[in-house]
């Protein structure tokens, strides 16, 4: 097998890496599927023929041009967001181009550079398990690449016509084997040390400081408002966000698991020119302050808590914001670590308002009234002296659409003069008819908007309305909401989650991006708000089938895998590198407990196990102790008799002559080993004889000993002759006769 | 004999360096676990780099074997044997060269096995006769990735004795040259070639097989060999006078006359002859210049000879053995 060959597949491969963790950090599988395809049609296609490989006047103008494009997107706008990407996607289609023109040594290091530059840009912009997982493939592939191809341009720079070359590295060789295992030593102990690097580089507790990377960034966040200039399609994802434990009154779970809905930011203005939905912000907000071991109530005065009062414990994994997430109505809160809490009243929301500075919120638990008296929400509301004035909407094709829908529906004729109960009723009637409008089926439930084309001078809701028809769930509650306060109904978006997916054995909630929400609130009382949800597939379980069952099916195989590398590399921060600490120093102090109580323990159990009291324990222990003693001479015994049979090659003779050449002839291997101590090594190549005469002329007297020795070996060996005691000695004298030459001077090397 | 262990820093690992400092200035402002990851593996790599190189050097152990003698203008061969004294790092992607100015082939060590040996030629050429010293030899690597090179120096001084440059001497240029020089007489032929028997000796370590006499060793119960006349060879002294009293006294004409009679003293070993040489002209503490016998010692005298050193006039002039047997060789007048 050819050096060259194997060092340009490898090259292959982590180029191949490189590529895909790219494509995919760009969010395009598409493109790394192509992009392996184009690699590996290059080695099928160039690997044996070079005249299939790119001309360099074609290569020369694709990367010209490749760059010109680059440049192009990049100088116009000296954005620190664009100017990595364009950098990377210049790359990536200049190794794409290179790898159909590796001619020499040169182009072979630049794939190997330019596969470093992808991997550092793939890691840049998306931190996902998937590019994760490939950037740390394509390190260790580094390692293999940089490693061979050092020794090949090595051996070719320094071969000249008259040198002979050394021997080649191929096959399956022991050079072979020894180089794999010091690209796998090399693996190991840069994975070891990236870890225990990663691990100890000091992370600011301030999120966005100046030390190393504290995480949050990486974080998935949730949006504070709503636009409606969303991506054309959206993926379901199934990484876990949030996971909620939730015991009823009696302080057990659920015994039939219900859907969850978690109301999250409540938005209620519209900007016509964004096509943005956010929250006006409320008149009054109040601050409360947790210790993260007592509830902090919510209510101005007190709730009986005695009614239909549940608990919710959500734990934050996947998901950094701000926004805490309850289902109606909250009444108490309390983190699991000292926070302060920003309440609205008038949304019954909260918010948190130290993420910035107090590192990780980990999670919350809340107390919450499914079905809340007047009274309560009153207390957690506060009592509104005056009717709040009808909200209107600014865009008149949308009202134009609800007057004639209730024409449609009869409803015309409700006015808008009245008492506050009639119109908290006519609210209801209109908000209702106008959600079954929604979810009849002249509208359909859609994540691909691909056909949602905006047009100039037209709002996405009125195309939505009265165009297309089709859309997910912000689409259906922008409509509902706009519709509603066009005719002057009091409505509001509510962004946050509706949950389906209950696990049993753990008994919690888990809360998944697939199941982000928008849905619509309609005044239906002085305090009092009624849900109601346009979409067509929102309050069943269809909804999770929409996904597809692929990725549950993944979900389960992939959950442990994401959780973990969530938890443990995208969320290492300075809070983690505490618990390590602290978890690192709890157990050395553990195992130094046990290691110290291990003996008396053992000692404990054999006495009670043997009957045999304390003093016996003393002489098993020393009895076990001269056994492990002895077995060990043995082994150095052992060890010794072979590497003696090794020195003296003695391999296959009987077994008889076996033990009496090694009894016999030791005299010749520690005359072998007295020489090695002085510098004077056999090689393996070379014939006792040849080897005592080279050493003639720098050590005549050492060599000639040496004569002597080799002479009386060869007559034991080969010619049967036993020693008796009196020739042993003799033969142990030689030895001192050599150890003394060799000890007397010291002439150089000849 | 310590060697001397010293760092060499390259471009390579000083931009590796800086794209590590640039990757880990990125990753301190934003906040990417990865490519934080990216900057730790980085530095690892640099660490690791360091505890495989440096384990690898720290086992290396070498012996330098020359020739005793050689060659001016003529390449000779240095042996490196290599030893691995680590049973865990094995040896790869060594360079090898003497810390001369000299010019020696590139010899590089690919690859030698723990616990293992390995042996590595080079050439180098001497430029010129006399004693070479060769002081210190390096080994240097930059494995496993080329960031840093690190080198072992020994100082293991060794003479090698260069002989003077020879040039081709025809047979027929050398008759020539004998028969032409003042006072030589054609060389001494004999006739005959049948050796004569001396008699029975004992074996001697090297003696031919074909040479023991079995029958007398089966009757002696040892073995004896038999011991031939060995017919006698044309003699010829070869005088090099370097008195500076005629001829050519530069010293280009000397070590042109040097190298000549190097030239003649081989051609005629060669041919059968038996040579003596003289070189006269020289050392003023010396009553008589040397006659020199044997080929090996003749090059060496050849090649020690120090052309700084005081005159003096001939004290020999042309020897010969009998008619025919002498050649004179002055610097500037030898053809």
């Amino acid at each position: 097998m050819n050096d060259v060959i194997v060092c340009r597949r490898h090259a292959l491969w982590l180029s191949m890496v490189s590529l895909v963790a790219f494509a995919l950090s760009q969010r395009s599988l598409a493109l790394g599927l192509a992009a392996i395809a184009v690699a590996g049609t290059s080695w099928l296609a160039t690997s044996r023929c070079t005249r299939r490989m790119l001309h360099p006047t074609v290569v020369l103008v694709l990367v010209s041009v490749i760059a010109f494009v680059v440049i192009s997107q990049v100088w116009p706008r000296l954005d620190p967001v664009r100017i990595p990407r364009w950098i990377g996607l210049g790359v990536f289609f200049g190794m794409l181009v290179r790898l159909w023109a590796r001619r020499t040594m040169s182009d072979e290091r630049q794939v190997v550079l330019l596969s470093g530059v992808l991997l550092v840009a793939a890691g840049l912009h998306s931190i996902d398990l998937a590019v994760g997982l490939l950037i740390i493939i394509g390190t260790a592939l580094a390692v293999d690449c940089v490693i061979r191809f050092r020794l090949l341009t090595s051996d070719a720079l320094s071969r000249t016509p008259h040198v002979p070359r050394a021997r080649a590295l191929r096959g399956k060789t022991q050079a072979d084997r020894d180089l794999r295992q010091v690209i796998l030593a090399a693996l190991v102990l840069s994975l070891l040390t990236s870890v225990a690097i990663f691990v100890i580089l000091p992370r600011n507790p301030n999120p966005g400081g100046p030390l190393f990377g504290s995480g949050r960034g990486t974080r998935l966040g949730f949006p504070t408002d709503l636009s409606l200039r969303s991506p054309q399609w959206i993926e379901p994802g199934e990484r876990e966000l949030l996971s909620v434990d939730w015991r009823g009154p009696d302080g057990k779970p659920p015994a039939v698991a219900e859907t969850l809905r978690l109301r999250g930011q409540i938005l209620d203005r519209y900007d016509p020119v964004e096509f943005r939905w956010f929250a006006r912000i409320g008149p009054s907000q109040r601050f409360i302050i947790n210790n993260g071991v007592d509830r902090s109530p919510l209510a101005l005065s007190t709730i009986d808590e005695r009614i239909n009062v549940h608990t919710l414990q959500v734990n934050l994994r996947g998901l950094y914001t701000d926004i805490i997430f309850t289902p109606w109505v909250p009444i108490s809160i309390r983190g699991l670590n000292a926070q302060v809490f920003s309440y609205s009243p008038g949304t019954c929301s909260l918010k948190l308002m130290d993420i910035e500075t107090a590192g990780v919120v980990r999670g919350y638990e809340v107390r919450v009234q499914p079905f809340p008296s007047e009274s309560a929400l009153t207390a957690l509301q506060g009592n509104p002296q005056r009717l709040p004035p009808r909200p209107t909407f600014p865009v008149e094709a949308v009202r134009a659409t609800a007057l004639q829908w209730m024409e449609e529906g009869g409803l015309r004729n409700l006015t808008t003069d009245g008492d506050s109960d009639e119109r908290w009723a006519r609210n209801i009637r209109i908000g209702r008819a106008f959600e079954e409008r929604l979810r009849s089926t002249r509208f359909n439930y859609s994540l691909d908007l691909r056909g949602f084309i905006q047009r100039e001078g037209r709002d996405p809701i009125d195309l939505f309305l009265n165009e297309y028809r089709f859309g997910h769930c912000e689409y259906f509650a922008s409509a509902l909401c706009a519709l509603c306060q066009s005719v002057g109904v009091d409505a509001r978006i509510v962004t946050g989650f509706i949950v389906h997916d209950y696990d049993a054995s753990d008994r919690r909630y888990s809360v998944r991006e697939a199941d982000a929400h928008a849905w619509v609130e309609i005044r239906s009382g002085n305090v009092q708000w009624t849900v109601l949800d346009p979409t067509p597939v929102a309050d069943d379980t269809s909804l999770a089938s929409e996904r597809g069952v692929w990725g549950q099916v993944l979900r389960f195989l992939l959950g442990p895998l994401e959780d973990a590398w969530r938890e443990r590399i995208q969320r290492f921060d300075s809070l983690a590198q505490e618990e390590f600490v602290r978890a690192f120093n709890e157990w050395i102090t553990r195992t130094y407990r046990q290691a110290r109580a291990w003996p008396s323990a053992v000692a404990a159990s054999l006495a009670e196990r043997t009957g045999v009291p304390q003093a016996g324990v003393v002489w098993i222990a020393a009895v076990s102790v001269g056994a492990a003693l002895s077995m060990s001479v043995v082994i150095l015994l052992w060890r010794r008799l072979q590497r003696r049979r090794h020195l003296l090659g003695i391999t296959r003779t009987g077994r008889m002559r076996a033990q009496i050449a090694l009894r016999d002839g030791a005299f010749y291997a520690d005359a072998l080993a007295l020489l090695a101590q002085f510098g004077c090594i056999r090689p393996v190549w070379q014939s006792p004889r040849a080897f005592a005469t080279t050493m003639q002329s720098a050590r005549p007297a050492a060599a000639e000993a040496f004569h002597a020795i080799i002479d009386r070996y060869y007559m034991i060996r080969f010619a049967g002759r036993r020693p008796d005691a009196a020739r042993r000695a003799q033969d142990a004298a030689l030895v001192e006769r050599l150890r003394a030459a060799l000890a007397a001077g010291t002439a150089h090397s000849r | 004999m310590s060697p001397r262990r010293r760092y060499h820093v390259r471009w390579p690992g000083l931009v590796f360096a800086g794209l590590a400092l640039l990757i880990g200035a990125a990753s301190a402002q934003r906040t990417e676990n990865m490519l934080v990851w990216v900057f730790a593996s980085m530095l690892a790599w640099i660490v690791v780099s360091g505890i495989i190189s440096g384990g690898m050097m720290m086992a290396l152990r070498v012996r330098r074997r020359t020739p005793r003698v050689a060659r001016a203008g003529e390449s000779f061969e240095i042996r490196y044997e290599v030893a691995s004294a680590s049973r865990l790092w094995p040896i790869f992607d060594v360079t090898l060269s003497e810390v001369a100015d000299l010019v020696q082939s590139p010899t590089r060590l690919e690859h030698c096995p723990r616990g293992g040996h390995a042996q590595v030629r080079s050439t180098l050429t001497p430029p010129r006769r006399g004693i070479l010293r060769l002081q210190r030899f390096r080994c240097i690597s930059g494995f496993p990735f080329g960031l840093i090179l690190k080198s072992v120096e020994w100082n293991d001084p060794v003479d090698v004795l260069v002989h003077p440059r020879q040039h081709v001497v025809d047979p027929q240029m050398l008759r020539t040259l004998v028969g032409a020089a003042p006072g030589t007489h054609a060389a001494l032929q004999r006739t005959g070639g049948q050796e004569d028997f001396i008699g029975l000796r004992e074996y001697r370590s090297g003696d031919s097989v074909r040479h023991v006499a079995w029958r007398r060793s089966a009757a002696r119960m040892e073995p004896v060999v038999i011991e031939r006349a060995v017919p006698a060879r044309k003699a010829l002294v070869v005088t090099l006078d370097l008195s500076r009293t005629e001829g050519v006294a530069t010293e280009r004409a000397e070590e042109d006359a040097i190298e000549w009679t190097a030239s003649v003293l081989s051609r005629a070993h060669a041919d059968g002859w038996s040579v003596q040489l003289v070189i006269d002209g020289f050392a003023a503490d010396q009553t008589e210049p040397s006659v020199l016998t044997g080929l090996a010692t003749q090059l060496d005298a050849l090649a020690v000879i120090d052309l700084i050193g005081p005159r003096q006039a001939p004290q020999r002039g042309t020897m010969e053995l009998a008619a025919g047997t002498a050649l004179r060789i002055v610097p500037g007048r030898f053809p």
